[in-house]
């Protein structure tokens, strides 16, 4: 049985974090989500810098993982996440599939974001719009699932079913 | 076409035109992309790099964007060439320790260029002189738009362009203008400024030298984040914080030249003067003094030089462009000395040209 999330309680925690609270040390299992939208939180952490800070933000996530986060490995170039940590690049543009999970919070440090805005390849074509609000609508309803606003998730529900439609149109 | 011949016109960049050009010497814009199911440089072996320096070079051709370019393959060019090339912005330094199978194309006027296997396969990168990060913004985005449909660009909806490292994800984007802040650093001030933009997002640091050790005050202001932002709103908000710390500076100056005039003449003409007559000048040393010229033609103190003949100077004063230009390699106390005279025999033909 593995350790289950603190927060959530149904999926497996995979970070732990320490936080220090009124003079005390805290320690909390996560999985990567939970850890996630706290991860506005570790922004105190470090601080914004480009290129080499990288590495920094890097090291300071590491300490969070477990030893089996740093075997992931990518299906496509064979790089694993411990192969990141230490050089501070990707392997391939697969990695960051791969590495979903890990990456997250360590995108949150950098650019206060998880979620791409801005120009798509034109290939993709105005469909990649959709897509995207598919992405965030998930999310939203995984949310409004866990809080139990039942009325809230089957609308979002609706929505992404008019959604997926349109992304199926030829 | 030998790369000698870009020694004859400083990049366009240069020229001081553009909006608050006293202040802003130039505007970047740099985009970084990689193409689809292929490594990224640093973990690819030479023949996936060949491959993609070939496929790359051949779609930029097809492009309008740099009809009118020169192609350099950087395992053909001496490492004194390819440091000239740095001091001229268009190739970054990782380019001076890694060569083969790394290529750069540069349009005819050096405001646009595309390096490829850098840290990303592309990197196209657009400048123009003064505060102008849109017009430069769509000079790189017409390539990008030109680039797109010949080669499939790595990219996810939720992250964005994939790039080789994570703090470029997503619109590739990094806008950046290179800012002169004599004013604030005699102010000391410049420390205060510093730390809060970087409570804002975005970095600065110095143009030359790094942390205390800045020369010539000159700074590469640029934003830090590159996800969860459309490229319009980043370009916007950094021209925002840019044109804040212009206000900054500008009230510096004025403070200067209104508390402590005979102090700041004194500086600026002095500098002037070592300029016009030294017989060996380090390149730190004349950083400092053409900061504070500049200084002084910004403050309307002096009024026979131009902005764009100082900044030419700091790009031609270099170590590889004193080389290039003498055309053998030269001592460091060899190069002081081409150097001196380099600034000296400038400062006089612009004075001359003044008065014509």
């Amino acid at each position: 049985m593995p350790l289950m999330c603190k927060m959530c309680g149904s999926r497996p925690a995979t970070i732990h974090y320490t936080e220090i609270v009124n003079h005390n040390v805290v320690t909390m299992d996560l999985c990567a989500q939970c850890a996630e939208e706290k991860g506005i939180d570790l922004k105190t952490a470090g601080n914004y810098g480009l290129g080499d800070l990288a590495a920094g933000f890097i090291n300071s996530v590491a300490q969070t993982e477990t030893e089996k986060i740093g075997k992931v490995r990518c299906p496509q170039c064979g790089y694993d996440y411990s192969d990141f940590k230490k050089v501070g690049r990707l392997g391939c543009p697969e990695c960051y599939r791969a590495f979903e999970a890990q990456l997250l919070i360590l995108l949150r440090q950098i650019h206060g974001s998880t979620q791409h805005k801005g120009k798509s390849p034109e290939h993709l074509g105005p469909k990649a719009m959709i897509r995207k609000e598919l992405i965030d609508l998930q999310d939203e309803l995984a949310r409004a699932v866990e809080k139990e606003e039942y009325e809230r998730a089957a609308k979002i529900r609706d929505r992404i079913k008019e959604l997926q439609d349109k992304v199926q149109e030829p | 076409m030998p790369i000698k011949d870009m020694l004859k016109t400083p990049g366009q960049w240069l020229n001081g035109s553009g909006e608050e050009s006293e202040i802003i010497l130039s505007s970047r814009i740099r985009i970084a992309r990689n193409l689809e199911t292929r490594r990224f440089t640093h973990n690819a072996p030479n023949e996936e790099l060949a491959a993609v320096l070939e496929q790359s070079r051949s779609a930029a051709n097809e492009t309008a964007a740099l009809k009118d370019s020169r192609y350099l393959d950087m395992g053909g060019v001496s490492t004194l060439e390819r440091q000239f090339l740095a001091e001229r912005h268009l190739v970054s330094r990782e380019f001076l320790f890694n060569s083969s199978n790394r290529g750069l194309v540069v349009n005819m006027s050096e405001d646009l260029c595309l390096m490829i296997n850098e840290e990303d396969h592309l990197r196209i990168q657009a400048y123009s002189s003064g505060l102008e990060l849109a017009k430069a913004f769509e000079t790189a985005s017409r390539l990008d738009a030109e680039l797109a449909p010949q080669l499939k660009f790595a990219y996810s909806e939720r992250f964005g362009y994939l790039t080789a490292c994570p703090t470029n994800l997503g619109t590739g984007l990094r806008a950046s203008v290179l800012i002169h802040l004599p004013g604030l650093v005699h102010g000391k001030e410049i420390h205060k400024l510093l730390d809060s933009l970087r409570q804002l997002h975005h970095s600065i640091r110095g143009l030359y030298g790094e942390g205390t050790d800045v020369m010539g005050n000159f700074f590469q202001l640029s934003n830090s984040a590159t996800l969860g932002t459309p490229e319009n709103v980043i370009i916007a908000n950094l021209r925002e914080m840019v044109v804040k710390v212009i206000g900054f500076e500008r009230r510096a100056r004025e403070m200067l030249f209104h508390k402590a005039r005979s102090l700041l003449e004194d500086k600026v003409w002095r500098a002037y003067g070592l300029l016009r007559h030294s017989r060996s000048v380090s390149s730190k040393e004349a950083l400092s003094l053409i900061s504070a010229v500049r200084l002084g033609v910004g403050v309307g103190l002096i009024r026979d030089l131009s902005t764009r003949t100082l900044n030419e100077l700091l790009v031609y004063i270099q170590p590889a462009h004193l080389q290039m230009l003498e055309g053998e390699p030269m001592e460091p106390g060899e190069r002081d000395v081409a150097r001196a005279d380099l600034i000296r025999k400038t400062i006089a033909d612009s004075a001359n040209h003044q008065e014509d």
